[in-house]
């Protein structure tokens, strides 16, 4: 048996031996990799630019239906009390009400609201996936509720870049509060960066125990440098 | 401008290679851009897409150069993201690969005293072999990885290896028949 593996061995080595010259050196390779950082800068700043555009285009809409209702109100503040069963306003009042918290046209995200910290953050998840793409598949991480009160938002996704894979968070805390711990074990990456609001953004991926690098390490100070004036 | 502090002690979120890890970069392109082009080309059959796989591969590598902890996980890495690349190009409808009973006459077989018509025959029966199968056949016998590395390389357990390798060589003995023998006697 073993002398039948040497021997597939051997004709698998022999297949391979007329290799012609190779179609590219290492000029290319780090040509290639040049293009995919541009390319990737590209894409956060891009993402940036769409997400204020969808968010204007939110508010826009949702005080242009808020005008149809009768009355002219903030897409910021739902009139569920105008939009009572049978009234004129039936038919607008889910419509307004699916921006409830849109933020102003250019204003921050800035601190939700409730008693606990939300770790799956959709407000938050929103403006991530706008500015890194990448992530809009990623599933959300599994995350214990712990009830820490302050206006905290957060995002936790489990996230693959190629062959490495691992954990990838979002943390903004609110002006007052203190920040969120900021890795200081070796292999992550994380970095900081104050927010509009007053607050502080913190983005960290983790490599899990199996991968063998950090997953979008190229991104994490991009990603916190682009969420600072939205948050 | 909002400005940014990358945490101390950790590594900086930024893409930048130093002339050390340049150097270094260098050297293990050196060494293994054509070890990396063969197993490409074995897993995919055709040495224009196998360079384009190993070139991407190599890219792939020089982004994360700085990150990866262990240089000894290097080899790993690398075989980890080809295989993955190139699996996954041959899910893609517009490149799907369908096994085939009979590969192409391509040249006569039966005979090992041509050497090349041999070596041919070979490649053309990997392609007859599904994408997964023919990976653990080109890990184990090209590459000379064990089933627990060949487990590692392809993210699945030892018993899977064991098994894909059981149905690739009996896919490759299917399209090949007593040619297979007569390949592993004049390998």
């Amino acid at each position: 048996m073993e002398n039948d593996d040497e021997r597939l061995a051997a004709a698998f080595r022999a297949a391979v031996q007329d290799a012609p010259e190779a179609g590219f050196d290492r000029e290319d390779v780090l040509a290639g990799s040049r293009r995919l950082a541009r390319r990737r800068r590209m894409q956060v700043t891009g993402g940036i630019a769409a997400a204020v555009i969808v968010l204007v285009g939110g508010v826009t809409t949702g005080v242009v239906l808020s005008r149809d209702g009768g009355a002219v109100t903030s897409a910021a503040a739902p009139a569920p009390e105008r939009a009572g069963p049978g009234s004129a306003t039936d038919a607008s009042a889910p419509r307004a009400a699916a921006a409830p918290s849109a933020p102003r046209s250019g204003a921050p995200l800035g601190p939700a609201t409730g008693d606990c910290v939300n770790p799956q953050d959709p407000q938050l998840r929103a403006l991530v996936d706008a500015a890194l793409p990448a992530l809009a598949g990623a599933q959300q991480a599994p995350t214990t509720t712990i009830c820490r009160p302050g206006g905290g938002r957060e995002v936790n996704l489990e996230v693959a870049d190629g062959a490495l894979t691992g954990l990838f968070t979002v943390v903004y805390t609110p002006a007052g509060a203190p920040p969120a711990q900021t890795a200081t074990a070796v292999g992550w990456v994380t970095a900081e960066a104050p927010t509009a609001s007053g607050g502080t953004v913190v983005v960290t991926s983790r490599g899990a125990a199996d991968s063998g690098g950090v997953p979008l390490a190229d991104d994490v100070r991009p990603l916190a440098e682009a969420l600072g004036p939205r948050l | 401008m909002v400005g940014v502090r990358t945490v101390p002690g950790v590594t900086e979120g930024g893409h930048r290679v130093d002339d050390a890890a340049e150097r270094a970069f260098a050297e293990y392109f050196r060494a293994r851009r054509d070890a990396v082009r063969r197993t490409a080309f074995l897993l995919c059959g055709d040495w224009h897409r196998a360079d384009d796989h190993a070139q991407s591969a190599f890219v792939a590598l020089h982004r994360h150069w700085q990150r990866i902890r262990d240089p000894q996980a290097l080899d790993a890495w690398v075989r980890r993201t080809l295989v993955r690349a190139v699996v996954d190009e041959s899910r893609r409808p517009w490149r799907r690969e369908r096994p085939v009973e009979v590969t192409p006459d391509r040249a006569d077989t039966g005979s090992t005293a041509d050497g090349v018509a041999t070596r041919a025959a070979l490649v053309d029966a990997l392609r007859a072999v599904p994408a997964r199968q023919r990976a653990v056949l080109v890990l184990r016998y090209l590459e000379g990885l064990d089933v627990a590395a060949t487990a590692a390389a392809l993210g699945c357990s030892t018993g899977t290896v064991k098994s894909q390798t059981a149905h690739g060589l009996a896919a490759l003995r299917a399209v090949l028949g007593d040619t297979l023998d007569d390949l592993s006697a004049a390998g």
